[in-house]
């Protein structure tokens, strides 16, 4: 027997209510599942080899600098020690530790669990596999973000530190802070687009180090490239990004800084769109180890 | 002929004919709906060229069920399909009527006992199971009570703080066996759930395993050692090569099996002239005379019209009769026939 019309009304706002309070519980779920997965990837990362490597990668400029803090025997004028951080950030940070940091760090996040055979304890959780996905990306991220970012943070401060304190200070009050805060930045957007590239790797291909080596292959040769093949390789972008610009080389095909309204969103996309294509492998992606 | 009934395939290693309303409604005539099974129907799984299963249709109810097969024969594959592991080829396979795909849901609902040793570095049992748990959403506290109480009822409480690297393979085992049935799914699947375990721990396996069919759960344990599941399932599934050569309940397997030679062992005083009246009336497709010439095996193709023969016998020419006995009236002489290709049978 059909009900009257208000008591239908009242029927079909309650279901309306009920799902929307369904969808909220789900939703609230989903980022505790994120939240778990954020956790155990941190300590699976800081326990494996994984995170040992990317912490090496991360000290190495540290040592650098901090070997020539007591290496050299004239302190280094501030302008120097700038455009001395600029070419460590653009040549050693950008295009070697972080770029390698990152692959062993993203390309191992599921590679290295099918390697090590412990994938399935995820896959067997109920949790989507997008979601894991993500989390895993965001644990790495947050990872190699921080100690790239206080990586060079540190480098930048060694550098500059040979006039002592007082002049550190005063160096940091005159835009050094902000310059020190771009780099950490940049840094955190080279993560995110390498991290998505390289996880997106190793779903692609057994070993991610091949394409991971081609790709830098032609991020090195951006700067021989002209205007128009530049915007094709990552390095381009982060690069109008640093505060300090120094050509690689006398061959350098210099062309003028990208705005940040497309340098910054464009890295955004590329890693969407990876991570993206990331999650659609994870969703078809297969566990028997070779066993059978 | 359907899913949930007995079905037996052919002695080869073909596969099951599909039978009528398998595809539409592969239970219909038992009590069970989809939502209530483990299906999978016309699956077949190739790993590349290799064949991993091919054309299996099967309906598993609550209870515990059998899933025996040499190694190699596609018991894993089967349990990998239905968690999701691996995608088939072809065909459809659905757990309480939740797809595969859909892991949140599936996983409300199923454990997986795998057969894969490997745990997380630098794990312990306690840090394994609420790592495990807390992709729940569960809270830490909620997890570690779930987690206490499935280390408990798998007897790894006192273990449980050490480093996973340093158990045994039986602990390990337990370890696994703990994780699956920690969030108290309805589903169970067991891959090889004895191996490694001594013999005190299987026994409690075991018991737990019948306690958890006794909840109304469903329990498919997989192993190539036919004896331990014959002891245990409700219900057995014979796999071998990839095809499911023959499913139904442990018990009355042999009248299930047509067209299949069953062997009696008769001990009497005049096994000869025993043997020649079965082969005269055609009763019997073999006969190997015992060398103390005190009794036979014969193998019968007709078993009804063989024992009343032997009634016949016995009245009509007075043959003393010590003991009969149906020499493979269990799911090890099936087995042997459908896995190993007859020999004894």
């Amino acid at each position: 027997m059909s009900g009257s019309r208000p008591e239908i009304a009242t029927r079909a706002s309650h279901e309306a209510a009920g799902a929307a309070g369904e969808a909220r519980l789900r939703r609230d779920a989903r980022l505790r599942q994120l939240g778990a997965v954020v956790r155990l990837e941190l300590r699976r990362l800081f326990r494996g080899r994984e995170g040992k490597a990317t912490l090496f990668f991360a000290l190495a400029p540290v040592l650098l600098a901090v070997v020539g803090l007591f290496a050299r025997h004239d302190p280094l004028p501030a302008a120097r020690a700038e455009r001395s951080f600029g070419f460590i950030f653009q040549n050693l940070v950008l295009q070697g530790t972080l770029y390698f940091g990152c692959l062993f760090t993203f390309g191992g996040l599921v590679r290295g669990e099918q390697i090590g055979k412990t994938l399935h304890h995820l896959l067997l959780a109920p949790v989507r596999r997008e979601v894991l996905l993500l989390g895993k990306y965001l644990a790495a991220l947050a990872a190699t973000a921080t100690l790239f970012g206080v990586g060079s943070a540190v480098t930048y401060v060694a550098l500059l530190s040979d006039g002592g304190r007082p002049a550190l200070a005063a160096h940091l009050g005159s835009g050094g802070a902000e310059r020190l805060v771009a780099y950490v930045l940049v840094a955190a957007l080279a993560c995110a687009a390498y991290g998505a590239l390289f996880l997106a790797f190793g779903q692609w291909v057994k070993n991610p180090a091949f394409p991971a080596l081609a790709f830098w292959g032609w991020e090195h040769l951006n700067f021989l490239l002209p205007e128009g093949l530049k915007r094709l390789g990552l390095i381009h972008y982060l690069l109008s990004l640093t505060p300090v610009r120094v050509p690689e080389s006398f061959l350098a095909i210099l062309g003028d800084p990208l705005p940040v309204w497309v340098s910054v969103p464009v890295p955004l996309l590329f890693t969407a769109a990876l991570l993206a294509f990331a999650a659609w492998k994870v969703r078809r992606t297969e566990v028997d180890y070779g066993i059978e | 002929m359907t899913g949930a009934e007995l079905a037996w395939g052919a002695p080869s290693a073909a596969p099951r004919t599909p039978q009528p309303g398998d595809e539409a409604a592969p239970v219909s005539s038992s009590s069970y709906s989809a939502a209530d099974l483990v299906l999978f129907e016309e699956v077949s799984k190739f790993y590349g060229e290799v064949l991993g299963v091919d054309r299996v249709t099967l309906a598993i109810p609550p209870g515990i069920t059998g899933l025996v097969g040499p190694n190699g024969s596609g018991k894993t594959t089967l349990m990998n399909l239905a968690t999701g592991l691996i995608r088939p080829t072809r065909g459809r396979v659905s757990v309480l009527g939740v797809p595969p795909d859909d892991p949140e849901r599936l996983f409300s609902v199923c454990g997986y006992c795998t057969c894969f040793e490997a745990f997380p570095a630098g794990a312990t049992g306690w840090s394994f199971l609420e790592g495990v748990l807390s992709l729940r959403g569960e809270g830490r506290s909620a997890a570690r009570a779930l987690a206490g109480k499935a280390l408990e009822r798998v007897g790894l409480v006192d273990a449980a703080g050490r480093k996973v690297a340093g158990y045994s393979k039986g602990m390990k085992q337990r370890l696994r066996l703990a994780a699956a049935i920690a969030p108290d799914p309805r589903v169970l699947l067991l891959d090889e759930p004895l191996n490694g375990l001594d013999p005190m721990a299987r026994a409690e396996v075991l018991e737990l395993f019948r306690s958890l069919a006794a909840e109304g759960k469903h329990v498919v344990v997989s192993s190539h050692i036919l004896h331990e599941v014959d002891l245990l399932a409700d219900r057995v599934v014979l796999v071998k090569s990839g095809y499911v050569v023959a499913e139904g309940e442990s018990h009355g397997l042999r009248e299930e099996v047509v067209e299949r030679p069953m062997q009696v062992l008769v001990r009497c005083d005049r096994p000869g002239a025993l043997a020649s009246r079965l082969f005269a009336e055609g009763l019997a497709t073999e006969v190997e005379l015992h060398e103390d010439d005190r009794g036979l095996l014969a193998r019968t193709r007709t078993p009804e019209r063989f024992f009343l023969a032997l009634n016949d016998v016995v009245l009509t020419d007075g043959l003393e009769i010590e003991t009969v006995t149906p020499a493979d009236d269990d799911v090890k002489a099936v087995y042997r026939y459908l896995i190993e290709g007859g020999e004894g049978a």
